[in-house]
């Protein structure tokens, strides 16, 4: 390790600079790579996920008339967790569309950041047509004989 | 299960019912009036029977309204850039000044329009050229407009195909809720007759019973 009086000056400033030391700062800091949050699920947003189980029981409610039992629960779940997820992404979009609009000159950049957030919408659509297929399948079918019984 | 199939479409409670789509997709410069004629048109059309068949009613409104939004913005792109369209033009006419001979063209300063007629003429050009260049220059941006825009109408046409694979689905619930109900009736009767056939003592006990 050199020990140059330039060397020694780096260390020193280098200690001053080893980021933020109050709570806020470092809870700042820890959002630091946070770009828009769409690759985080929706279950696993503290804001988002107490929404989940709620519309799955109005989408019960909707489609089948009551609340169902636990395994199609868990199917309208996976509808309300895509819904929500495609609100989220399209709520992501739409500053940039705004802008889109207002000036034709950063038309390039804005566009290149909406098809890359269209990846999430795509992804979104793919796993709502899948639970909804899923969910009426079971939601819709005939009760099993023995639950007419 | 009785599917309730009479949800209200545009009502207050109807509204707030809906609030888990978000807001409207409206940005400055949309008409409010304009999407909620679109999407009263579309609702009362397809009539969406549940919550999911809402959320793609909705998919298909908010997806119209995102084609022709994308639409204008190609015309009002190629418009707004237009200028290095012209001054491409202009450069390869060996013009000169064309930065701020463009710039002054798209600004309709008249001298500036006259000068740019002269040239073009000149070369037997014309605007479609100077569209032409534009679209070279912007190839890119228009290239993932047009893209954006058949994606939007890719969504609607799948959003629509799913309404009906859903209600297939739901029709065909009924029918197998139909028979099943039937098969229930049948049994009912089946049971009833066997074990209230009278013996000869009850037949006795039943006005009419012997007839």
């Amino acid at each position: 390790m050199s020990d140059t009086p330039r060397a020694l000056a780096s260390r020193a400033n280098a200690r001053k600079s080893t980021g933020p030391k109050t709570a806020a700062g470092k809870a700042r800091a820890s959002r630091n790579a946070h770009r828009h949050g769409l690759t985080l699920p929706v279950l696993a947003d503290p804001a988002l996920a107490p929404e989940v189980a709620a519309l799955a029981r109005r989408l019960e409610r909707s489609v089948a008339g009551a609340e169902l039992d636990a395994p199609r629960h868990a199917l309208a779940c996976q509808i309300a967790e895509t819904l929500i997820d495609l609100r989220r992404v399209r709520l992501a979009k739409m500053p940039l569309v705004a802008d889109l609009h207002v000036d034709h000159k950063t038309t390039g950049p804005l566009t290149r950041k909406l098809l890359r957030l269209d990846r999430y919408e795509r992804r979104a659509l793919s796993r709502r047509k899948a639970a909804i297929r899923e969910f009426d399948a079971a939601a819709l079918a005939p009760p099993h004989p023995e639950e007419r019984s | 299960m009785s599917p309730s199939r009479d949800l209200p479409i545009h009502s207050s409670s109807a509204t707030r019912a809906l609030d888990f789509l978000g807001r409207a997709p409206l940005i400055p410069g949309d008409e409010r009036a304009g999407y909620d004629t679109l999407l009263a048109g579309i609702a009362g059309t397809v009539r969406p029977a549940d919550l999911i068949e809402e959320a793609w009613v909705r998919d298909v409104v908010d997806l119209v309204w995102e084609a022709v939004r994308l639409r204008r913005l190609k015309a009002a792109l190629m418009t707004a850039c237009a200028d290095e369209g012209m001054q491409k033009v202009l450069a390869g006419l060996d013009a000169r000044d064309t930065l701020s001979l463009s710039r002054r063209w798209a600004a309709r300063e008249l001298d500036a329009v006259g000068q740019v007629e002269a040239v073009l003429a000149a070369a037997g050009l014309g605007l479609d050229h100077v569209m032409a260049q534009t679209l070279r220059v912007r190839i890119g941006e228009i290239e993932r407009i047009d893209r954006m825009t058949a994606l939007a109408e890719a969504r609607r046409n799948a959003a629509l195909r799913e309404i009906a694979h859903h209600r297939a689905n739901f029709a065909e619930s009924l029918r197998r809720a139909a028979q099943a109900a039937e098969r229930i009736d049948d049994d009912a009767f089946e049971v009833v007759a066997s074990s209230a056939a009278p013996g000869p003592a009850a037949a006795d006990e039943q006005p009419g019973a012997g007839a």
